[in-house]
């Protein structure tokens, strides 16, 4: 431990600068934060904040070839980092200091064994290390991190792991010599909730047991509430705030910090509307001479002082902020009270002016409304498949223009499995298999699962893009699998797609406007100037000006460009709008400006949404009635408040638990079950019921028979024992499982 | 794996069956059908028809494609027009010497194209890493045929220490008289394909250095000429063995204009002289011949790429 | 994204439309604005030959296989005729060949490619055994045994040259379209109704256009030197119109003589696949596209 510092990394004025065609971009700006022995520092930030490269540049691993400068210094344990010879360098990382990367599919080298890239770590900081040796402490490394039948896979290559099981080779890597600081770059961003839930707590176990300094880097202010001691938020290059975690969230002193607590989508009460940040993150090109947040900032927004002077970090409370008024930061959302209203009412109005409401009226829940449908069809199938359904078809939850925009009756998709040489159909990945749902017109339902769960699958086939292998589907009245090219055409025009990367679902050959133009001249029967003047009119709709209908998508940011395609899909006045994952490619902050839109949207027009997500903060947000989906079938359906408040099946359970709250307090208590394993191929799902390989619960009643998705309490579940699960008692009392070995 | 080969195997087969099949039809596009060729224009009607019986012309055309591949399958590719000999001799009279050629060139090409390559992609601003980016350059810029002219012009004319024209010297009965007769075309084929390699291989080296794993190697602390060798240059080889399974496939048919420049007796210049003296069974064998290796190597590059890349080995 | 992408791409939004960025990007180059102004020069010299040149290029004035003079600047060939005209003639067929066997390759090879790529299935399969076989026999023999069949002349050479350039293109679009065919934007114009051949044409080919621009160049320089190559063999562009290749061919016999001979057509060759390949490497980099040409970039 360094004497004059006290910490185990120290990093000091810390500016990273690139070049670029555009100028040189200042990535990292005099960053400064400490962590200690045994502690864990969360530094928070959007895209672009500059906290990966800090990082990168601390341990002399930015590569690319346009790096500018990096000054400042890194401490470890009183030796500057950055002063260190190249050879010196490499011999201090990976023992005193190691990193977890972000993208676990890509970090191991694909031709050699994950075994071997563990021992390496640890024979290039050991020479005396027999391969032996090394071979049995890679093991029980491997085991360490939870990898099931350690000695075994040892020898598999990083194709055959999955990718939390990549990651926690990774961490093995990175723990393999005992080093003091470990620093975690967005480490659980490419996994899924569950297995998210997994990682951290790898991670967690990996920093006790090897008493290290863990830096935490990520996007994710939940994941930081749950694991960080202290933390660090960066805008634009700099730190704004730093202090413990329980007093940034319970009174953030920056006024970023406190709107980007308030632009949250919270998992446990449906706000009525979300209070976004405004604008779009700085261009860090222009060196500014102020506050880089002064021009989206409700504090400083026209005070001079803060577009002139730069704010240099002052001790406030227990912490430090970099704003001239740091008592003036809106405390956070969740604090009642007169506050917060302010902070949404001052977003909301930089937002344009809309007023804070409702959706729609009937959205909380109503018992009533998972029952029979009028004609009598919503029944469970007779030959026992689930009807799942979740779509409320009580007539008055209806909007007064009525009718159903969407009625999909046991819905399946097959794809083939082909193996060996003639490429012969082996067996079929089961994407969706039989699943039901209604939306009426005006209505939201959120389809929520991991990733492979099968609901982008589902979305792609209401529009046939993929075509279904069985079931019924009508959209917007039409016979959705009979149609023929032309039906077909006029369907699509009916039913739109939003879909999740902004970045790549516009045609970046095509100006935005063309982009949004292409349905109306696919479409037919509208001349240039027609299409022009409907452009317009979508531009201002969406908040886009319209004198910008001639540029590319490239000059655009995330947030604008989904905006584009919203625009795109509502041109042809679409009764159903699919939304795949739209906000899950953009910040936070962003992501609220989009949700809010949407909701707007839906008012004015009537549509109907069907959004899918793997966010289910996200999807608490919009939905009316949620549906969860695991391994192509629906396990739970119903309104919103049954799913959310009173979840029967223990997959939606296990979902909510692992889903990290963003409030630190009494997370000490809080109880965690986090799921076991990764989800199994759907190509050789289980036997009975597909969840039991991972349930908590299971008994071997749940191996022979499949549970019938029926109702249960308002809503709609599909387990053996969801009359008997009920509330925080059987949740409480459900035994907490760990990897399943298989 | 063995899905992937055999897959692969079929669709060798299944090409070279085209390919025997485009071979064999190639003579039908020529002006002229074989037996006027042979007979030449002014031949009576009766030798003309005796030559179209000979060679079984009047037969049907399923037929005659049938006996021609099943005796081009024995290794029989009839007999020349012109020559006394069958075009099976002259074919092995030719491919050992172009095998010695290719295989000189290929020795050369990597010899030079390896570091020439790591060095451009590793070490691009050192003087090392300028200099091999020259001669790729050059060697990109500069046709093989060309170059053989200036060899010659320099070594045979103005030296005279070396022949201009290439005689065939078996490499096992006279290594050093071999080394003499091939050194010149094999460098002039081998600096542009060792410039190809070089580029490839630097440019494969270049994308790998920033993947994710390198990172992750760097890390760990592995010292940087470990990170090249155990983690860089394994993954940036893959695709190169592709590359050099169609460079030395090339080399087997593709030397024409270096075997005339060079007057050596291989293949090429063989496939070259016999279109001049439309010597039409002769080009139809040599051709089956080119393309049936080539197609042989690439179908062992791939067996072996599939080896070396365990997500194909293992899937 | 992650902010370590930063270090990638450009932070702020590039200005104007994507093509003008890529050629702001490609204008950045001094290498590839060093080839683009070569290849100038090589196209106005091959339109104003007929001024450019001294002489007649087949006139045969002088004595013979004179060294280079004032008069003559690279000395006379074996008729007495002027090298340095012949050489800028010359230019002609390399260019004419290079590019009209370029652009025979793309006009057939890009369809090819990308209704494979697009369409999939049989389509595909069929295409890339065809181009299997195409690529099984060595460019300069293909070229060789095509002649044999159709016989010499330019137009000959070009079709040639281009049949074998057809894979390549097709390899290429056919790759580029797959990388593309489901990604979102192509997903969406499915989605709005579009048919397939207003996807493929509209929204797939403008985006694989800069990897097919590249390989433009590529078998364009490919061609120059397989039409000297088969000039050199006496195949090529028919004689007595000048062609850098015939008059290698030409050298041969009088290497003893006039070893200058030789020299400079094979530089002007050399000069023209260097400029080629200086613009192939700055379109490439500005578009941002893989490695292009690969190993069939020819052995001859």
């Amino acid at each position: 431990m360094a004497p004059d510092t006290g910490s185990a990394l120290s990093i000091r004025d810390l500016t990273v600068e690139f070049d670029t065609p555009a100028g040189v971009v200042r990535a990292a700006d005099g960053v400064s934060y400490d962590v200690a022995a045994g502690e864990t520092l969360g530094v928070v930030g959007e895209t672009g904040s500059g906290k990966s490269v800090t990082a990168l540049a601390a341990l002399g691993l930015l590569s690319a070839g346009n790096v500018r400068r990096v000054t400042g210094q890194a401490l470890l344990g009183g030796t500057d980092l950055l002063a260190l010879p190249p050879a010196e360098l490499r011999a201090v990382l990976g023992r005193d200091v190691a990193m977890i990367f972000q993208d676990p599919g890509t970090a191991l080298n694909p031709v050699q064994r994950v075994g071997d890239q563990i021992a390496e770590a640890l024979r290039v900081h050991d020479r005396a290390l027999t391969a032996p040796a090394a071979r049995a402490r890679t093991v029980e490394l491997l085991d360490e991190v939870g990898v099931p039948n350690p000695a075994g896979r040892y020898d598999a290559y990083p194709h055959q792991f999955s990718g939390g099981m990549c990651q926690r080779a990774v961490i093995a890597m990175a723990m393999a010599n005992r080093p003091r600081v470990l620093i975690a770059d967005e480490p659980t961003t490419a996994l899924d909730v569950s297995v998210q839930a997994q990682i951290l707590d790898v991670l967690r176990r990996a920093a006790r047991e090897t008493g290290a300094a863990t830096v935490l880097i990520t996007h994710d202010l939940g994941v930081v509430a749950e694991t960080a001691d202290r933390l660090c938020v960066m805008y634009g290059g700099r730190v704004v705030e730093s202090g413990t975690v329980y007093d940034v969230f319970a009174r953030p002193r920056h006024p970023y910090t406190a709107a980007l607590l308030a632009s949250l989508p919270r998992l446990d009460v449906r706000a009525d509307r979300l209070t976004p940040i405004p604008g779009r993150p700085p261009d860090l090109i222009e060196a500014v001479p102020g506050c880089p947040f002064a021009p989206r900032c409700p504090v400083g927004h026209d005070r001079a002082r803060c577009a002139q002077e730069r704010p240099e970090p002052v001790v406030t409370g227990a912490g430090l902020s970099a704003c001239h008024y740091p008592d003036e930061a809106g405390p956070p959302p969740r604090a009642a009270g007169p506050g917060r209203d302010a902070a949404a009412a001052a977003a909301g109005a930089a937002d344009g002016g809309a007023g804070v409401q409702g959706m729609t009226p009937s959205r909380h829940g109503e018992p009533e409304k998972s029952g029979p449908r009028p004609d009598g069809s919503r029944a469970p199938d007779p030959d026992g498949r689930s009807a799942a359904g979740s779509g409320a078809a009580a007539p008055r939850g209806a909007p007064p223009d009525g009718g159903v925009a969407l009625d999909v009756r046991d819905a399946r998709k097959l794809f083939p499995v082909r193996t060996g040489v003639f490429a012969r159909t082996s067996g079929y990945v089961h994407a969706v298999d039989g699943v039901s749902m209604r939306i009426p017109a005006g209505r939201t339902l959120g389809l929520v699962g991991e990733s492979g769960c099968g609901k982008s699958t589902l979305a792609r086939m209401l529009l046939r893009l993929v075509q279904p292998s069985g079931g019924e589907l009508t959209v917007a009245g039409h016979d959705l699998v009979r149609a023929n090219r032309g039906e077909l055409r006029r369907i699509r025009q009916r039913v739109q797609m939003v879909y999740q990367d902004p970045f790549a679902s516009l045609n970046p050959r095509l100006s935005v406007g063309d982009n949004v133009a292409e349905p109306l001249r696919l479409a037919g029967g509208f001349s240039r100037p027609q299409r022009r003047t409907r452009v317009l009119d979508l531009f201002d709709r969406v908040g886009l000006r319209p004198e910008h209908t001639d540029r590319y998508p490239a000059e655009f940011s995330g947030g604008q460009r989904q905006r584009v395609a919203i625009a795109r899909a509502l041109a042809l006045r679409p009764r159903l709008l699919l939304l795949d994952e739209p906000v899950s490619a953009l910040d936070v902050s962003v992501q609220a400006q989009v949700l809010n839109l949407l909701a707007d949207l839906q008012h004015e027009s009537g549509m109907a949404y069907l959004f899918v997500s793997h966010d289910l903060s996200v999807v608490r947000q919009v939905a009316d009635e949620v549906a969860v989906m695991y391994l192509g079938r629906i396990v739970e359906a119903g309104p919103a408040e049954r799913i959310y408040g009173n979840p029967r099946h223990p997959y939606t359970r296990a979902l909510l638990d692992s889903v990290p709250a963003p409030d630190p307090a009494g997370r000490g208590t809080r109880r965690r079950a986090p799921l076991g394993g990764d989800v199994p191929s759907p190509a050789d799902p289980p036997s009975g019921c597909r969840f039991r390989t991972r349930c908590p619960f299971a008994e071997e009643r749940c191996a022979a028979e499949e549970p019938v998705l029926r109702d249960v309490d308002g809503g709609l579940t599909a387990c053996h024992f969801a009359e008997t699960l009920r509330g925080a008692a059987a949740r409480a009392a459900g035994p907490v499982r760990d990897e399943v070995h298989s | 794996m063995y899905a992937y080969v055999i897959r692969r195997l079929l669709q060798f087969a299944l090409v070279l069956f085209l390919g025997s099949l485009a071979v064999w039809a190639f003579v039908f596009a020529l002006p002229g059908d074989p037996a006027t060729v042979l007979t030449g224009p002014d031949a009576a009607p009766a030798e003309l028809a005796a030559t179209r019986e000979r060679l079984g012309l009047d037969d049907s055309v399923v037929q005659q494609y049938v006996t021609w591949l099943g005796n081009a399958v024995t290794g029989d590719l009839g007999d020349s027009y012109f020559s006394a000999e069958t075009v099976r001799s002259t074919l092995l009279d030719t491919v050992p010497a172009t095998g010695q050629l290719a295989a000189f060139a290929m020795a050369l090409t990597l010899l030079i194209g390896i570091p020439v390559g790591t060095v451009v992609a590793l070490r691009p601003r050192s003087w090392a890493g300028r200099a091999a980016d020259a001669y790729l350059t050059a060697g990109l810029a500069i046709p093989a045929f060309w170059l053989g002219l200036l060899l010659i012009i320099v070594f045979a004319v103005q030296l005279g220490a070396l022949p201009a024209a290439s005689d065939y010297v078996p490499l096992f009965s006279d290594p050093a008289g071999a080394v003499r007769a091939t050194i010149l075309p094999a460098l002039a084929v081998a600096v542009h394909a060792s410039s190809v390699l070089a580029r490839f291989l630097a440019a494969s080296l270049h994308e790998v250095m920033g993947r994710d794993y390198i990172r992750t190697a760097r890390a760990k602390g592995v010292p940087e000429r470990y990170v090249v060798r155990r983690h860089a240059l394994r993954n940036a080889a893959l695709p190169t063995v592709t590359v050099v399974g169609i460079q030395l496939g090339g080399f087997l048919g593709g030397t024409v204009v270096i075997e005339a420049v060079f007057n050596y007796p291989g293949l090429g210049r063989l496939l070259y002289t016999s279109i001049g003296e439309r010597d039409y069974a002769v080009v139809q064998g040599g051709v089956l011949f080119v393309v049936a290796a080539f197609l042989c190597l690439n179908l062992l590059v791939d067996v072996l790429y599939a080896y070396l890349d365990p997500r194909i080995r293992l899937a | 994204m992650t902010d370590a992408a930063l270090a990638k791409t450009p932070a702020g939004p590039p200005a104007g439309a994507p093509r003008f960025a890529a050629a702001r990007r490609f204008a950045r180059s001094r290498s590839a604005l060093v080839g683009a102004a070569g290849l100038l020069l090589l196209v106005l010299l091959a339109l104003l030959a007929p001024w450019a040149a001294p002489f007649d290029p087949n006139e045969q004035g002088a004595d013979n296989l004179l060294g280079p003079s004032a008069t003559h600047l690279l000395g006379t060939d074996e008729l007495g005729r002027d090298i340095a005209s012949r050489v800028i003639h010359g230019t002609r067929a390399s260019l004419l060949v290079g590019f009209g066997a370029a652009a025979l390759g793309a006009l057939v090879g890009v369809p090819l490619g990308l209704v494979a790529g697009y369409v999939g299935r049989w389509a595909d399969a069929v295409a890339m055994r065809l181009t299997d076989l195409l690529l099984a026999v060595p460019g300069i023999l293909l070229a060789l045994v095509i002649i044999a069949v159709l016989g010499p002349g330019r137009l000959n050479l070009v079709l040639a040259i281009g049949i074998g350039a057809v894979p390549e293109f097709a390899r290429l679009t056919r790759a580029a379209t797959l990388s593309i065919r489901e990604r979102d934007f192509v997903v969406a114009s499915r989605g709005m109704g579009a048919p397939a051949a207003d996807t493929m044409v509209r929204t797939v080919l403008p985006n694989v256009l800069g990897p097919i621009l590249v390989q433009l160049v590529v078998t364009a320089s490919l061609a120059v030197v397989v039409e000297s190559g088969l000039s050199l063999l006496g195949l090529g562009t028919p004689p007595p119109a000048p062609s850098w290749g015939g008059m290698l061919q030409e050298a041969r016999s009088y290497l003893h003589q006039s070893p200058w001979y030789g020299v400079f057509p094979g530089l002007c060759l050399a000069f023209t696949v260097f400029c080629l390949d200086r613009v192939g490497r700055g379109l490439q980099r500005a578009f941002g596209t893989a490695v292009a040409g690969g190993a069939r970039e020819g052995t001859i």
